[in-house]
């Protein structure tokens, strides 16, 4: 699990996971929610893995993500860029 | 014989530094005590990114000989009343200006006559003409960014030390509704440097600033710790200030203060200020009890520890018809000032509404949980993408601070029974919230909805309790009744002439903005009646 949420996967690579392929079992889920919050749970405990290659964020368009520098104080004043 | 200091001062927060920085500066000999640790900003950052719970303390490991309370969770403060406190606070070099989220607005000239204008609360014993030109020394020395053209309140003595920021697309949507129901959307003056200021850079738009700014574009009080120490000052951290002690005279002669390994040391002084924040410094003075001082050092009011005040927040959440882009910036950018003041005070507390950029974050869910919940629905590929996309990019939220009335019920003392593992005794609060905040409470809601029904939004959702707002005031209150409180207009005890206040403790009342610019102002207002006081 840990080897796969550090495998470098994007959000694009996600696209193609689609209905016809996708069955949503527990593992396919767990996987999904760790490469898209960094929470990986291993155990049944809850630890953060990895954060600025969240997926959630790219997403979401914060990217990079919150505590990191990404623009100067006109960049929240429009849209992103890389959306 | 113990090495004596012009001026002691316990506290490296906002308002201990900036004194330490000043009366430095002016020949004292100034120690500073700080019970916590100094804190390394790379290392603070990599926690706040492993924290499986992003709380505003996540980065900053607590120090087991130095507690303060936790966001979930809490085992520091007992709380007593039929309201829970819900604020919390950092004990470490810089105070809890590490976390703050730099909003530096000044208070309104009517909240300082609140008693006198509207017939409820207190009066400050000075008015705002007395604090004006310190506004503007707060403001140049924390970097203060604003646009002068648009102000709600007196008109500015001098222009911002530096240029307002952008407004955030939530706040332009907001903006153009918010004047059909008679409000204006103003870009908030923030601590945060619009353009390199004092040495530090831009805002980078991390959008962290509770709670860590990344490069200290956001001032925190380390920036003042630093000016003191290259003025002079000693900072000694990791130093719990246990008792103050009084001589026979009845000024203060020094403090006792105990290491991690509960080893002591007297500390003696000539001025002592207690710049603790207003939960730290009453329990002080109140732990300070003797058989001369039965209710503690400071007391003869019996309003140490009395008038504890908050913001208590009324959070809105709703979905924007068109995507915002919350999340990227200051967590906080604008806000609607109109309710701040107006004879609905006589009736109900005055409230201000921040416009939130932070997406649900406070709110809830937060991102990762929103997430999760659309998976473990089942999507995948693109429909997750665009579920992820389309909430997210939509949330928004208006943040109602509102005042609370000096209550004496509302108290912090020391809770003997438990104290932490080098024997201090944790607090104990007794909370309640009268009428006169719930009415306003009732007032946001409703005023919230008419302004996300404004703009389109849907998926409206009032927070069912008031959140703390982390501004906790008012417990070693200022006045011109010696009965009532604990210090006169300059910050001085009004039982020991040579122990001064500096921080929110002083406020006789909270108005509705958050304290730090004022505490700032304050405490260099003091500052200049401890450097007279030093010369006699």
């Amino acid at each position: 699990m840990e080897l796969l949420l550090r495998s470098g996967v994007t959000v694009e690579n996600l696209l193609d996971l689609e209905a016809d392929t996708y069955r949503g079992t527990p593992f396919e889920k767990s996987l999904l929610d760790a490469w898209y919050t960094g929470v990986f749970k291993p155990d049944g405990s809850s630890e953060i893995r990895s954060f600025d290659t969240t997926l959630m964020w790219r997403a979401a368009g914060v990217d990079p993500p919150p505590s990191t520098c990404s623009g100067g104080p006109e960049s929240w004043a429009s849209p992103p860029s890389n959306i | 014989m113990a090495e004596q200091s012009d001026v002691l001062i316990v506290g490296a927060g906002v308002a201990g530094a900036l004194m330490a920085w000043r009366l430095a500066g002016a020949g004292a000999r100034v120690t500073v005590v700080e019970a916590g640790p100094h804190v390394d900003r790379g290392a603070a950052l990599q926690r706040f990114e492993r924290s499986a719970v992003r709380v505003p303390e996540a980065p900053y490991p607590m120090a087991p000989y130095a507690e303060s309370p936790a966001t979930i969770g809490d085992s520091y403060i007992r709380q007593d009343g039929p309201d829970p406190f819900r604020s919390t606070y950092l004990r470490q070099v810089g105070g809890t200006t590490w976390h703050w989220l730099g909003t530096a607005l000044r208070l309104l000239p009517s909240d300082l006559e609140l008693q006198s204008r509207y017939g409820v609360g207190a009066d400050w014993p000075l008015r705002y003409s007395d604090l004006a030109t310190w506004y503007d020394v707060a403001e140049s020395e924390l970097g203060v960014s604003g646009h002068d053209d648009d102000m709600f309140g007196p008109p500015r003595q001098t222009p911002y030390p530096m240029p307002g920021l952008p407004a955030a697309l939530g706040d332009r949507l907001m903006a153009q509704s918010a004047g059909r129901l008679g409000f204006k959307v103003r870009v908030s003056p923030q601590a945060r440097n619009s353009q390199p200021f004092d040495g530090r850079p831009a805002c980078c738009a991390s959008s962290s600033c509770i709670p860590i700014c990344p490069v200290q574009a956001k001032y925190d009080a380390t920036v003042h710790v630093r000016k003191a120490e290259a003025a002079g000052a000693r900072i000694l951290s990791e130093s719990v200030a246990v008792r103050v002690d009084v001589g026979p005279d009845g000024r203060v002669t020094g403090l006792l203060i105990r290491k991690p390994d509960r080893s002591e040391t007297r500390l003696e002084t000539r001025h002592l200020v207690i710049a603790a924040h207003a939960i730290e410094g009453p329990k002080l003075l109140l732990m300070s009890r003797s058989e001369r001082f039965p209710k503690g050092v400071a007391n003869s009011s019996d309003a140490v520890g009395r008038y504890l005040m908050d913001h208590p927040v009324q959070l809105t959440k709703a979905l924007a018809p068109v995507p915002v882009w919350p999340r990227r910036g200051p967590q906080e950018v604008s806000a609607i000032h109109e309710l701040r003041d107006g004879d609905h005070r006589r009736h109900h507390a005055a409230f201000l509404m921040n416009i939130g950029n932070q997406g649900w974050e406070w709110a809830g869910p937060n991102l990762a949980a929103l997430a999760k919940g659309f998976v473990d629905a089942g999507l995948s590929g693109s429909e997750l993408l665009n579920a992820v996309r389309s909430h997210a990019s939509r949330e928004m939220t208006l943040v109602a601070l509102t005042e609370q009335l000096p209550d004496p019920v509302n108290r912090i003392t020391p809770d003997f029974d438990r104290r932490d593992v080098i024997g201090v005794p944790k607090p104990r609060v007794f909370f309640r919230l009268d009428p006169y905040t719930a009415t306003a409470l009732a007032a946001a809601r409703k005023t919230h909805e008419q302004l996300f029904h404004a703009i389109g939004a849907t998926d409206i959702g009032h927070l069912p309790h008031a959140e703390g707002a982390g501004h906790i005031m008012g417990t070693t209150r200022m006045g011109t009744d010696r009965g009532k409180s604990v210090a006169n207009a300059e910050g001085q005890s009004h039982d020991h002439p040579n122990l001064w206040f500096a921080g929110s403790s002083l406020f006789p009342t909270s108005g509705t903005v958050n304290p730090t610019l004022t505490i700032a102002a304050l405490a260099l207002r003091t500052a200049e009646a401890i450097k007279s006081a030093i010369k006699q």
